[in-house]
């Protein structure tokens, strides 16, 4: 028998206007000690699933439910808030994304850890909690036990929230996206170190996703939430491999992969297609390069930035060179930590460097600051931010926003204005009511195209992009990642993309420079840093990179 | 740890020296000559002249400054001119009626939110703890002069039950003490207790949508284990730096409930000083007020060291 079986399970949010359907009548089972990856995009119900097994959403959200949640021969829907309470945490554990956000920030380990033991058996909670612990990689117990939890890199947090999971020896484990905001290297570890503890404690597993090669290094089986329903779901080389569905078929075209190259353009999902019940994925053709290429190139010089004094100072960046060509695509990758931020930062004049210049035509940068006119620098230099949802003012419009540049930087007034601003909405692919919307009442990728044209809209000659694309869904990505090809080709832009997405940056970028530690390891065409790694730490995340396995080209997909 | 101790001190010495300047010329504006104020109006203006240069308002307001600054760097406060004294002295002896009910009325008032607001937490639905907790907004909106008037009728006049007024030393004379305490406290308590719950209570539900209570769900603890072990101590923050900038309001601030209630406190004293003329005590009073104000806030930051490992670490 299985050990979890949705049944016909809807979930539906109570709003003032009648209820809003989350999840529409699931239905999947899971057998014990096996592991099931769902996978999807926002906005998929995915999470919502996920926290309706282990009925955590009514604390948050007015949901009503229907259909059954049978774990273990019992509906979980039916049953008492007190006797659920007894399933959490001793026949269920659930680990979340966000490890610092997920453990208490004013409690040492220890005490989270034992928590849910009854007073009387604290000594014993306290031995598991060691065992467990030791079994996760994290040997200097005492020390961990005594820590707090920002005093733990993200992957040790990590590894305590698998801990904590684990305490109650539970028969299913829900794990929702728990190794997304992590560093691909530290993910593979974190992956492994759940697969081998999983199937030790001969644990089922609900493993919530968007990352398809995440899924096919850990389920047994896959399925696919499109939107609330779940269009796919089987063997995982069979869904990997041979999907049945248009979505999912889509979906697997749209992520990037090391080796196919994608500098004609992404594939990206039509909705109206998948409507249609059709192929769902489509290629944009991107124009010709219409801009001859001129202009001064970027040149950075022996540049360092150190953080605190003497004695306790950081160096986030030791002594990196490099130029990028008038109109090249240079990708930078790096994990946290490595210093690609904060060169971003000094290229564009956020920050001066502790050493070296940054020159970019008439424009230095140096450690006495920025010498010339900040004016014609920001009109020559724009960024992109990573979180469109931050970095836009949440009581400014759209237009206001893309406006901004065009007022303070060119001196652009009135009908002028206005006309520039309507233009610079249509170029990045925007509905022209886009301008008196505010960023909340647009999606992620809208928010994100707003970010590019108020970026584009002083016409600079270098765009900083900084992780521009990793908090969106991948085919949302395609279509931001489009929209830059595009306008590189419709102007004479230069762009430092930075990212921690190695198959993405690799599958666009003209050259690719590689940092860890601060320094610039390795610089190279794609090709090359694939085939022929420089350096040893190149090897490890080329190594760590979650791959799918071979899939027909998508060209093939359209048949 | 040392670093921000020194920072405090600098930080005392600029608060302490631009408050006694300020007050220096401000008190100066109010109408009225003191020197006048205690002959009356039939002194002869000689006496009123020599009186003034005795008591240091002769010559230009910049000299009558330095001087007075010159005497307070070597610890003359100068003498208050109504009590005849050194001004130390005097404000001194008013301190222990003042922080004995500042002390007492933010003890229990913290104690008191800080229950009613778990009670609250713990069992939403139970019909006196919602009553309570909704009760702080009609305690903020009442004016405490009208709680005490109310009270005075109704304990005082009406059932005899509590004295109207008069102080005694809480340590020298209890018996006789506790029952004159108990209306200014109240009134007291009312107004800190209802201010307290809506903070602690905005808060917590500040912290509710935080992701790691969901944890302490997912680990099966109880809604009561949730709030009483998770949410309220992480919520309490922003109650101890209420407590700390109300203790000091309430030090130089209860003016009305020490007049109502003639208790010899520092705000009865600072009302005197004003009526007067008393240019000394009334320097001598804000410069004091001054002091306890910064070191009060001195000691939240301390405990918020103690309380918030985060701060502890950095």
């Amino acid at each position: 028998m299985a050990l979890l079986e949705l049944d016909r399970l809807s979930v539906g949010l109570v709003t003032e206007h009648g209820d809003r359907e989350l999840v529409h009548e699931l239905s999947l089972d899971l057998a014990a000690g096996r592991t099931l990856c769902v996978v999807g995009e926002s906005g998929s119900g995915k999470t919502v699933t996920a926290l309706s097994i282990i009925r955590l959403l009514e604390f948050v959200a007015p949901v009503r439910t229907s259909g059954q949640i049978r774990f273990d021969g019992e509906d979980l829907t039916g049953l008492s808030p007190d006797r659920m309470r007894g399933y959490r945490g001793r026949r269920l554990g659930m680990i979340f994304q966000e490890a610092l956000d997920s453990l208490n920030p004013a409690q040492r380990v220890r005490r989270q850890l034992v928590e849910c033991y009854p007073r009387h058996l604290r000594e014993q909670a306290e031995a598991k909690a060691r065992a467990l612990l030791t079994e996760v990689g994290l040997t200097d117990t005492e020390r961990v036990l005594n820590l707090y939890p920002h005093q733990m890199s993200g992957g040790m947090q990590q590894r305590v929230m698998i801990a904590l999971a684990l305490m109650s020896d539970p028969d299913l484990l829900i794990a929702d996206e728990p190794t997304t905001a992590l560093d691909v290297t530290t993910q593979a570890e974190i992956l492994a170190l759940f697969d081998r503890v999983r199937r030790d404690h001969g644990t089922a597993c609900v493993f919530i996703t968007h990352d398809m090669g995440v899924a096919a290094q850990v389920a047994d089986r896959i399925a696919v939430l499109y939107r609330g329903k779940l269009v796919e779901i089987g063997d995982r080389d069979e869904v990997l491999t041979a999907p049945s569905h248009p979505y999912t078929r889509a979906l697997l075209a749209c992520v990037p992969q090391l080796g196919v190259s994608r500098r004609e353009g992404f594939p990206t999902i039509s909705e109206a297609l998948l409507d249609k019940g059709e192929v769902a994925t489509e290629t944009l053709v991107l124009p010709p390069h219409e801009h001859p290429v001129d202009g001064a190139p970027l040149v950075v010089d022996g540049v360092s930035k150190v953080y605190g004094r003497s004695g306790r100072s950081l160096r986030a960046v030791d002594e990196v060179s490099l130029e990028i060509a008038p109109g090249e695509f240079f990708g930078l990758v790096g994990e946290s930590g490595s210093g690609k931020t904060t060169l971003g930062r000094m290229i564009s004049a956020l920050e001066t460097p502790t050493s070296g210049t940054i020159s970019f035509g008439a424009h230095r940068c140096t450690p006495k600051g920025l010498l010339g006119s900040e004016r014609e620098f920001r009109r020559a230099t724009q960024l992109i931010f990573q979180d469109p949802q931050s970095s836009l003012d949440p009581r400014h419009t759209a237009a206001r926003i893309i406006a901004e540049p065009l007022r303070e930087l060119i001196g652009l007034r009135g009908s002028e204005l206005d006309s520039r601003v309507t233009e610079l909405i249509a170029e990045v692919g925007l509905p022209a009511d886009t301008a008196g919307k505010l960023p909340a009442q647009l999606s992620g990728g809208q928010r994100q195209r707003v970010s590019i044209a108020r970026a584009i809209a002083a016409e600079p000659s270098l765009i900083v992009a900084d992780e521009p694309t990793s908090a969106l869904d991948v085919s949302v990505q395609g279509q931001v990642m489009n929209l830059l090809l595009h306008l590189r080709r419709t102007r004479t832009l230069s762009l430092l993309f930075i990212t921690h997405n190695l198959s993405l940056v690799l599958s666009v970028a003209d050259r690719v420079g590689v940092m860890y530690r601060g320094e610039l390891v390795e610089v190279g065409e794609p090709e090359q840093i694939r085939l022929a790694p420089r350096h040893e730490y190149t090897r490890r995340l080329l190594a760590a990179n979650p791959e799918l396995p071979r899939l027909p080209e998508p060209g093939l997909l359209n048949r | 740890m040392t670093r921000l101790l020194l920072r405090r001190l600098r930080d005392l010495l600029v608060i302490l020296v631009v408050v006694g300047t300020m007050m220096f010329f401000v008190i100066r504006l109010i109408p009225g000559d003191p020197a006048l104020a205690i002959l009356g109006p039939t002194a002869r203006p000689a006496d009123v002249a020599a009186l003034r240069s005795a008591m240091g308002l002769d010559g230009s307001l910049w000299e009558q400054y330095l001087s007075w600054a010159g005497h307070v760097l070597h610890g003359d406060f100068g003498s208050s001119i109504t009590y005849h004294q050194p001004v130390l002295g005097v404000v001194l002896e008013h301190i222990p009626p003042t922080l004995t009910l500042a002390v007492l009325s933010s003890v229990i008032s913290f104690l008191l939110s800080v229950a009613v607001t778990s009670w609250y937490a713990v069992s939403p639905r139970n019909p006196l703890a919602r009553a309570l907790d909704r009760l702080s907004a009609l305690g903020m909106a009442i004016p405490d002069f009208w709680i005490s008037l109310v009270l005075v009728l109704v304990f005082s006049v009406t059932l005899r039950w509590l004295p109207s007024s008069g102080y005694h030393s809480l340590f020298t004379d209890p018996v006789q003490a506790l029952p004159a305490l108990v209306l200014p406290l109240v009134v007291l308590v009312i107004g800190q207790t209802a201010l307290f719950v809506l903070t602690l209570r905005e808060s917590m539900l500040g912290e509710l949508p935080l992701a790691y209570l969901r944890t302490a769900r997912a680990k099966g603890l109880s809604e009561s284990r949730v709030m009483l072990r998770h949410v309220l101590p992480n919520a309490l923050m922003p109650l101890i730096t209420q407590l700390g900038s109300n203790f000091a309001m309430l030090v130089g601030g209860i003016v009305i409930i020490e007049s109502i209630f003639v208790i010899p406190g520092l705000g009865h004293l600072l009302m005197g000083a004003v009526s007067t003329r008393d240019f000394p005590l009334i320097q001598g009073v804000t410069l004091f007020v001054a002091l306890l104000f910064v070191l009060v806030n001195l000691l939240v930051d301390l405990s918020y060291a103690a309380i918030d490992p985060k701060v502890r670490v950095s």
